[in-house]
């Protein structure tokens, strides 16, 4: 039998790899000499007694194993479902769901080293192709993945530090305050980066395979940054009935950006009044005060494990504060939506919820005398730079 | 000056509603566009027994549901003994002060019953901690004991999905291939299991290799390659008998890769005859099948698009191995992969959005995903050798197989999140290979 | 008798280029490559068309765990197991590759397509 056979070897090549660059004749055009079994259609009936009697042969062949356990499937019923009692709403002015920290200045955040990639460095060919996207500079600091994404890096703790929401330094006897603070192990926020790293970008160090998230502006005003800071802690409302009247309109006088003598003058005199229901009206909430009241909502607003639709929804939602700088729950409703279902909506809504209830526990830090211009507060979650996909 | 300023103050006085409305005519506006990504803390203490019987299985129940929770990693317990309230009862009233204490931002509440026949009935109630208030209503599930775990599931499932908005996937079960024995000797057989890797079943014994498990759309039939006639070729599987059929029969021809249609009712798969290997599908029912691609190049790895209307596939014909759309029915093919390196066994997601791949270069294999029409392409991970994803029913984590280097490599499944976070191994008494996650079960 | 296959014009004129960087004498160990691996193949009957992609170490040896068929499911049919054994066991000693073009061959993709007919 004629059978000559030929052999062809060709190799494909990208940059790295070789082309075996072999002219010749036409590629396969010429018929085989051996038969060419067609593929057969199998008929009806032929493939009815194929189902019907399994061959023999596989049958022997099989070791019918018992078959897996069918567990009856559970069905669902929905009781009407009397609300279970409940307590009435207590004040929460018990047990502070966070430790507070002491009042000395916070440490400055240490920001992460560059990482070099622990992957082999292997000599990148001449022609690198980045087919999908431009690799990044190398002096760019590489994220390393961490289990929390935040706007700000945090360095990874020291193994034996507990995890908890606020850093908190273990007090020092010798900075205690006047009142005698209980033993407070020392904590610190869990290690997070600013953005989401796959195993892949790990790796592949010099040229990430998928564009970066915008970063988050690293300059990031943070309450510890607060231009105005406040040191005495808000959160002591029982101390702090009324703010000092002298004291904070001329701290807030210093940021205020329309800083006329009428409205020195009007702050003094209104400072002084100590009228209760007379709404303390002031110059609108500086550009640092509302910055202040976004991050502090931002680090509570966890879209981690929001759906990708509920991650293309814009919710707006409307919340009454009191004078104490604490959200109202109650009052605390969705006023608008965007983008996305109502079912999403209302994922995204209740993750709103949770972010101003939880970092507003303990009051915001919110200039009192501003009282009127803040008691009502419309604030807008727009997760358009959190979706990774 | 004083009366000036008195004068000032007066006015101020007076003009005061007025003014404050002014100023309280707005409220407040901030955009918050920026937050944190992280898992969600959540408590769930110990299922209440609700029968002296159920005192073992609550506890399993509970450690359940807090496992696929957990394992999401979207979500993070606050373990049992930093609780401070304790739930003796179901309907008792929540204590929101002492779970808020301990950052509980969602709290299950459960009971379980068992009874002398083995029914078992599963109740819970879901808790948003912080609005104190409950989060959509309490469901009760029925069941067997043998059927406790798909319970649990089931109870995990509607947590996560009112948590996150995300269909549910927890009540599932993988088809893959066990393998056991050194590298250049294995034995393959075909094995089921929950998707958590519990309830393993083997489907088939170990004469001959096996390949490639995929489920159907119902769940009820698995197809496979299978070399035990000398070729590889496509066998169905009836999931309850493990009873099965050989598909084409025809010697001398190799068909491998089949994958079912959305319908259930057709298959595509890929035929080499006559040295050339392309896409063919056939119609379970009727028989009759019918030749999708007809290129000198070599197609395979099709999969449909959940509403069957599209294919996509590997194919060499640019002289190496990339990703191609074509319509289910045949026709013109689109390119979609375009990157450096080759890809292949392509998988189309449940959700119809995304189209996951293997993807080889520069001597890595990556997972990764790409929209369908090819774009934003991203790779989830990198190893020696990871391929053959396949997608959870609700289309946001992957399963694929992942083989260390060496003789003494192994393989081993892994899921990943769509997100490229929390890679993890699905643990297996056996190596395990190829796996075929099968749609949610009622 | 050997026949050769032509790949697409315009992928070949894209691919040409890294190729043609490579310098002179290219085209000589290509085919020296090639002819290596034929010595050793033995195809059966019947053999169908399978590309083998594999790595290659500096010294020219092949990356023996790296070896791989596409389709993936051919690697347990005999044309798979035979081009494996041709690249394996010709290359016991080493391929004669010019060292300082690796970055060239560290990655090979071969097509064995078993043909029949008379010479080109």
């Amino acid at each position: 039998m004629r059978l000559d056979t030929g052999q062809i070897i060709s190799g494909v090549a990208h940059t790295g790899l070789i082309i075996f660059a072999i002219f010749g004749g036409a590629f396969k055009s010429e018929p085989l000499p051996f038969e060419i079994t067609e593929v057969t259609a199998i008929s009806e009936e032929e493939y009815a007694a194929m189902i019907a009697e399994p061959s023999p042969d596989a049958v022997a062949n099989v070791d019918t194993p018992e078959p897996p356990e069918e567990g009856q499937a559970p069905e669902l019923s929905s009781e009407a479902d009397a609300a279970p009692e409940q307590d009435q709403p207590e004040v929460t002015e018990t047990a502070e769901p966070d430790p507070v920290p002491e009042a000395v200045e916070p440490e400055p955040i240490p920001v992460p080293e560059a990482e070099i990639a622990d992957a082999p460095q292997e000599p990148t060919p001449p022609q690198e192709d980045t087919a999908v996207l431009a690799p990044e500079t190398s002096e760019r600091p590489q994220p390393r993945p961490a289990p929390r994404v935040a706007p700000e890096a945090v360095e990874q703790p020291e193994p034996d530090v507990e995890i908890a929401d606020v850093d908190q330094q273990a007090p020092e006897p010798a900075e205690q305050a006047e009142e005698p603070v209980p033993e407070q192990e020392e904590t610190a926020r869990q290690e997070a980066t600013t953005e989401i790293v796959t195993e892949a970008e790990e790796v592949a160090s010099a040229a990430p395979t998928r564009s970066v998230r915008p970063r988050t502006r690293p300059e990031q005003v943070t309450p510890a940054a607060q231009p105005d800071p406040d040191p005495e802690p808000r959160d002591e409302p029982a101390q702090q009935a009324e703010p000092e009247p002298a004291a904070e309109p001329e701290t807030q006088e210093a940021t205020s950006p329309d800083s006329s003598a009428v409205n020195d003058a009007l702050a003094e005199a209104l400072g002084s009044d100590p009228e209760p229901q007379g709404t303390p009206q002031g110059p609108p909430l500086t550009a640092g005060e509302k910055d202040g009241l976004r991050v502090a909502v931002q680090e509570c607003w966890n879209v981690g494990s929001l759906s990708s639709d509920a991650l293309a929804t814009t919710v707006t939602v409307a919340v009454s504060m009191s004078e104490d700088g604490r959200p109202i729950t109650n009052s605390i409703r969705m006023i608008g939506s965007e983008g996305g279902s109502n079912a999403s909506a209302q994922q995204a809504f209740e993750a709103a919820r949770r972010a101003i209830i939880r970092c507003g526990a303990s009051g915001f830090n919110l200039p009192v005398e501003k009282y009127a211009t803040w008691r009502e507060i419309e604030m807008t979650f727009n997760p358009e730079n959190m979706r990774i996909r | 000056m004083r009366v000036v300023l008195a004068f000032v103050a007066i006015l101020a006085g007076l003009a005061a509603p007025v003014t404050a409305q002014e100023e309280r005519s707005g409220p407040l506006r901030i955009e918050i566009t920026e937050g944190v990504i992280e898992p969600l803390p959540f408590a769930v203490p110990t299922f209440v027994a609700e029968t002296a019987q159920a005192q073992e299985m609550a506890v399993n129940i509970t450690r359940v549901i807090a496992s696929d929770l957990t394992g999401t990693g979207l979500f993070r317990e606050i373990p049992q003994d930093a609780h401070i309230a304790r739930v003796t009862a179901f309907s008792s009233p929540v204590q929101f002060p002492d779970w808020k204490a301990i950052n509980a931002q969602a709290l299950i509440v459960g009971g379980v019953s068992v009874d002398d026949s083995g029914k078992v009935v599963v109740r819970f109630r879901l808790y948003d901690v912080f609005a104190g208030q409950e989060m959509g209503q309490g469901l009760q599930f029925v069941g067997t004991v043998d059927g406790w775990r798909r319970i649990a599931h089931k109870v995990s499932d509607q947590v996560y999905s009112r948590l996150t908005g995300e269909d549910p996937y927890f009540d599932s079960r993988v088809v893959f291939v066990s393998e056991t024995g050194p590298k250049d000797a294995r034995q393959k057989r075909l094995a089921i299991m929950d998707y958590d890797g519990a309830n393993v079943t083997y489907l088939t014994d170990s004469a001959s290799i096996v390949l490639a498990p995929r489920f159907s759309p119902g769940g009820d039939r698995v197809l496979y390659t299978s070399y035990e006639s000398g070729f590889p070729k496509i066998y169905v599987l009836d999931v309850a008998t493990a009873g099965r059929n050989v598909l084409n029969a025809a010697d001398g021809e190799m068909s491998f890769a089949p994958r079912f249609a959305p319908n259930g009712q057709t298959i595509v798969y890929s035929l080499t005859t006559g040295g050339n290997t392309d896409l063919y599908q056939l119609n379970i029912a009727s028989g009759q099948t019918s030749r999708l691609t007809t290129t000198p190049s070599i197609e395979t790895a099709p999969s449909f698009s959940p509403d069957g209307s599209r294919i996509v596939f590997e194919s060499d014909r640019s002289g190496t191995p990339q990703l191609y759309v074509m319509p289910a029915s045949g026709g013109e093919a689109t390119r979609i992969s375009f990157g450096q390196g080759r890809y292949g066994t392509p998988v189309w997601s449940p959700r119809g959005d995304l189209i996951a791949f293997t993807k080889q270069s520069k001597g890595r294999f990556h997972i990764g995903v790409m929209r369908t029409d090819g774009s934003e392409e991203r790779l989830l991970t990198a190893s020696f050798l990871d391929e053959g994803p396949t997608w959870a029913p609700n289309g946001r984590v992957i399963m694929f197989t992942r083989e260390t280097q060496g003789a003494q490599g192994a393989s081993s499944l892994w899921s990943v999140d769509i997100t490229g976070r929390n890679l993890k191994q699905v643990r297996t008494e056996t190596g395990a290979s190829d796996p075929s996650w099968g749609p949610l079960q009622n | 008798m050997r026949r050769s296959a032509v790949l697409s014009a315009p992928v070949l004129a894209a691919l040409m280029v890294p190729v043609a960087a490579l310098g002179v004498g290219t085209s000589d160990w290509i085919d020296g490559f090639r002819t290596d691996v034929e010595r050793c193949w033995n195809p059966p009957e019947g053999s169908a068309v399978v590309i083998v992609t594999f790595g290659m170490n500096r010294d020219g040896t092949v990356i023996g765990d790296s070896l791989r068929s596409i389709p993936r499911e051919m690697a347990e049919t005999d044309s798979f197991t035979a081009a494996r054994r041709a690249i394996l066991r010709c290359g016991r000693d080493g391929y004669d590759l010019p060292p300082d073009q690796y970055e060239a061959w560290r990655e090979i993709e071969m097509t064995f397509d078993p043909l029949v007919g008379g010479e080109q």
